[in-house]
């Protein structure tokens, strides 16, 4: 099967790729994987809790290359948006972007997976109440 | 055979093909004896004097028998194939498995990239030891639930069990997959 351009793009390229430090308390951390690829992913974002924006984003992915390239444009798209605002990524999105074939739509689904379970261990951490519902049915 | 519960599929599974009770366990000598004797009687030479309808049947179960022998003969997928027949496995992408597993699959992935930047054949060795001893301890925490399970009256939490395991092992395989892959160094 073919990867579009933008998916090889971000295989060979992948943004953001890196560990945060999961016990400071500015930082979320959602780890999901897809076991019957044995994929897992894991992606961070550290907040400012001043502004409730999303300051930096990092991820790792051991999968294919379209669950890499989900999760490193998830990463792109995280940066300097509010908490509210990168609830509303919807795995679609990224499916459209990456022009993702149907076989790989459940890469971008695990990639939203990890947004909202990295921001519902931020607000946990926080004492916040936890707006994603990071088990959404899909 | 007939299942209360009716949760099997209405058409004939591969259990029912070859006569014997849906299990995670099976004889697998005795299926092999079976899968023989099948192989024999639906063999299209056999038939070729047949008329054309019952040539076609011969050729039907022939590659039923062949189908339902290389599921049921493979521990894996004979356990894929039952979970699903109980409608136990969900679709791709909604079986989670527990944050504690995957960060140490996470971890495991971590220093298998190590390795192939510095490889070192004792760190291979000593991962491949690891992943074996994981593998031996999923399965010995999961055989008592496939051992006792009943067709019928199977317990929820025990197919929950085994579907861990079966999703966990894929994790292990595919990092079996990807350390055999330093093999030749």
């Amino acid at each position: 099967m073919a990867y579009s351009d933008k998916v090889l793009e971000h295989f060979k390229n992948p943004r953001n790729v890196g560990t945060m430090d999961k016990s400071d308390k500015n930082v979320g951390t959602g780890l999901v994987g897809a076991p019957e690829c044995g994929d897992v992913m894991r992606l961070q974002i550290q907040v400012d809790p001043e502004t409730n924006t999303i300051v930096d984003a990092k991820f790792k992915t051991f999968g294919c290359g379209s669950a890499i390239a989900s999760s490193s444009l998830a990463t792109e798209w995280l940066k300097g948006k509010s908490v509210d605002e990168a609830l509303t990524i919807d795995n679609m999105d990224i499916v459209e972007e990456l022009a993702l074939p149907p076989v790989k739509i459940h890469c971008s689904v695990l990639a939203e997976d990890a947004i909202r379970s990295a921001i519902a261990d931020y607000q946990q951490k926080n004492g916040m109440k936890v707006t994603s519902n990071a088990e959404k049915a899909h | 055979m007939e299942y209360e519960t009716g949760q099997y599929l209405a058409a004939m599974n591969y259990f029912e093909f070859f006569g014997i009770e849906p299990a995670f366990l099976v004889d697998e000598a005795g299926l092999r004896k079976q899968f023989l004797t099948n192989s024999k009687a639906f063999h299209p030479d056999f038939h070729t004097r047949k008329p054309e309808a019952e040539q076609q049947e011969a050729l039907r179960l022939s590659s039923l028998n062949n189908e339902a022998y290389q599921v049921l003969s493979d521990p894996d997928r004979r356990m894929q194939y039952l979970l699903k027949l109980l409608g136990a496995l969900a679709e791709e992408g909604q079986n989670a498995l527990p944050g504690s597993f995957l960060g140490e699959m996470m971890e495991l992935n971590e220093r298998i990239m190590e390795l192939e930047f510095d490889f070192d054949p004792s760190v291979r060795e000593q991962l491949l030891s690891q992943v074996a001893g994981m593998e031996t301890a999923l399965f010995e925490e999961v055989f008592p639930f496939l051992e006792r399970f009943e067709p019928g009256r199977e317990l929820l939490q025990d197919l929950g069990a085994i579907k861990d395991y079966y999703l966990k092992k894929r994790y292990l395989l595919r990092i079996k997959e990807n350390l055999s892959k330093f093999a030749n160094r």
